[in-house]
């Protein structure tokens, strides 16, 4: 058989190798064919060396050729596939990743690698919706909400925790025009990171590191839409940022990656807000541009991107948020629900959750915490947090208190105290301490 | 959120305020909902609750 590449030759006995690219090298050969197959073999070693022509294995012998450390292929290849290394090493813990078409970056490895909170949109402790959305912020999903800048007039939303089915993700949060306006004034939807949990982005150091934000978006309106970062411990404290939705009312998968913010300014490691992301709704106008760091605010619009407060029925839906270190977006990091549950409890408790039916109402036994009596005329209600709340949190509840109340809570936990009244309970209870 | 009223809480020492309480309104049980805002001037909540103040919509009375 003719040897037309490296692979067809024996390794191991050099006798059984008498033909070169159909060039016969036994014994008796030709002067001729010297030339020949010397020149048949730089080809087949030039195939090899364009990818042309494979090799089983490639082995990497260690000093005395002892040992190796050897790659190869798997026994069947169902298609061609070149991976593309990255140029130079990685940070110091940082795994190779694939972009899915070859391209081999390093990125931190998998697992909580994800700083949003609730990015699936899976966790929505006060209900399913809200309308008229007349305070900002106000929330449906957790540690995700609606923000509004200026007077509106007109203009009118519901937001909403949507039931969807793509790419695993079973919920997006969703903000809907009800009544249009043609306005100067801002609305986003908004999650606040804290700062406690943005260190690793080592801004203010020579090391200071970008992030990437992926998510699936759907919209009413094609064209260009707008995604601003606000880091507001810094002077130049917003990158405006664009994406493109192609098609109307369809899920899209979107990667926006953001240089590090400053090498000089740092990101207070401290229990309030570091970095904020919004999904610019409606802009006050339309002045900014895209990609730099700037002194502005997320409010402020890139030129030309779309106002949904003045397109009737316009909508605005997201899921699957993520923002991770580095400049390569990874597959979404899906988290259990009680994951995710105990992480937005920091921010938010609900006694009665979304879907036990208790909100609002009195349902007696266990939706009531009752109260220990102190002194003959005074009771308290202690209750203890799940996890260590934030902050001191803003308590709303409903109580048939008689007395005077007095709150000696803190972020571990509520402490009613009623000095007029020794029997008596709460229920309904919300403890908040968003950013 | 429509408030009834609103007055100040006091820690144990009766002296320093800790919280603003809202009265929400009662329920048909006659049970009250309330809000209780700590006193901090970073709080979105406070400042939302002192801007009512300076405008004159809303008086904040001292505790019982």
């Amino acid at each position: 058989m003719s040897k037309d590449k490296l692979t067809d030759y024996d390794s191991t006995t050099a006798s059984n190798n008498t033909d070169v690219g159909g060039i016969s090298v036994a014994e008796g050969m030709l002067p001729s064919a010297v030339n020949n197959s010397i020149r048949e073999l730089t080809k087949q070693l030039g195939a090899f060396a364009d990818g042309t022509d494979g090799i089983d294995v490639l082995s990497l012998a260690d000093d005395d050729a002892s040992h190796a450390i050897k790659l190869q292929a798997p026994s069947a290849v169902t298609a061609d596939t070149t991976f593309t290394l990255p140029d130079g090493d990685g940070a110091s813990g940082q795994a190779m990743v694939t972009d899915g078409a070859g391209t081999l970056s390093w990125a931190a490895p998998y697992g909580n690698r994800n700083l949003i909170i609730n990015g699936a949109m899976q966790v929505a402790q006060r209900g399913a919706s809200v309308s008229g959305l007349a305070n900002s912020p106000a929330y449906i999903v957790d540690r995700f909400s609606y923000r509004r800048t200026g007077a509106w007039s007109t203009f009118a939303a519901t937001m909403s925790q949507e039931n969807v089915n793509t790419n695993g993700l079973r919920h997006s949060l969703k903000l809907l025009t009800t009544a249009t306006e043609n306005s100067s004034d801002g609305a986003a939807l908004s999650t606040a990171l804290e700062g406690l949990n943005l260190q690793s982005l080592e801004y203010g150091t020579s090391n200071a590191k970008a992030i990437t934000v992926s998510f699936w978006v759907k919209s009413s309106t094609t064209g260009t839409h707008q995604l601003s970062v606000q880091v507001d411990d810094l002077t130049n404290d917003t990158y405006p940022a664009t994406y493109t939705i192609d098609s109307a009312d369809t899920f899209e998968h979107k990667t926006v990656t953001i240089p590090a913010g400053s090498t000089s300014e740092s990101i207070a490691n401290d229990n309030t807000s570091g970095l904020d992301l919004y999904w610019v709704y409606s802009p006050i106008d339309s002045t900014l541009t895209a990609g730099s760091w700037q002194n502005t605010n997320w409010y402020n619009g890139v030129s030309g991107v779309v106002d949904l407060a003045n397109v009737t029925n316009g909508y605005l839906e997201i899921t699957g948020v993520q923002l991770e270190v580095g400049e390569q977006a990874t597959p979404f990091e899906h988290r259990s629900y009680g994951d995710e549950l105990a992480r937005c409890q920091r921010y938010c408790f609900a006694q009665a959750r979304y879907g036990d039916g208790n909100i609002g109402t009195d349902a007696g036994g266990g939706t009531r915490l009752r109260s220990a009596r102190h002194s003959s005329n005074a009771s308290f209600v202690f209750y203890q947090y799940p996890v260590m709340m934030r902050a001191n949190p803003d308590l709303t509840f409903t109580d048939n208190s008689s007395g005077t109340v007095s709150d000696y809570g803190n972020a571990g936990g509520l402490h009613i105290y009623d000095g007029g009244d020794t029997a008596w309970y709460l229920y309904d209870l919300i403890a908040e301490a968003e950013l | 959120m429509s408030i009834v009223s609103a007055k100040y809480l006091y820690a144990e020492d009766g002296v320093t305020k800790t919280n603003i309480q809202l009265n929400l309104g009662t329920n048909d049980d006659g049970h009250t909902r309330r809000k209780h805002i700590p006193i901090d001037p970073n709080r979105d909540s406070y400042i939302e609750i002192m801007d009512m103040v300076a405008a004159g919509e809303l008086t904040i009375a001292d505790a019982d």
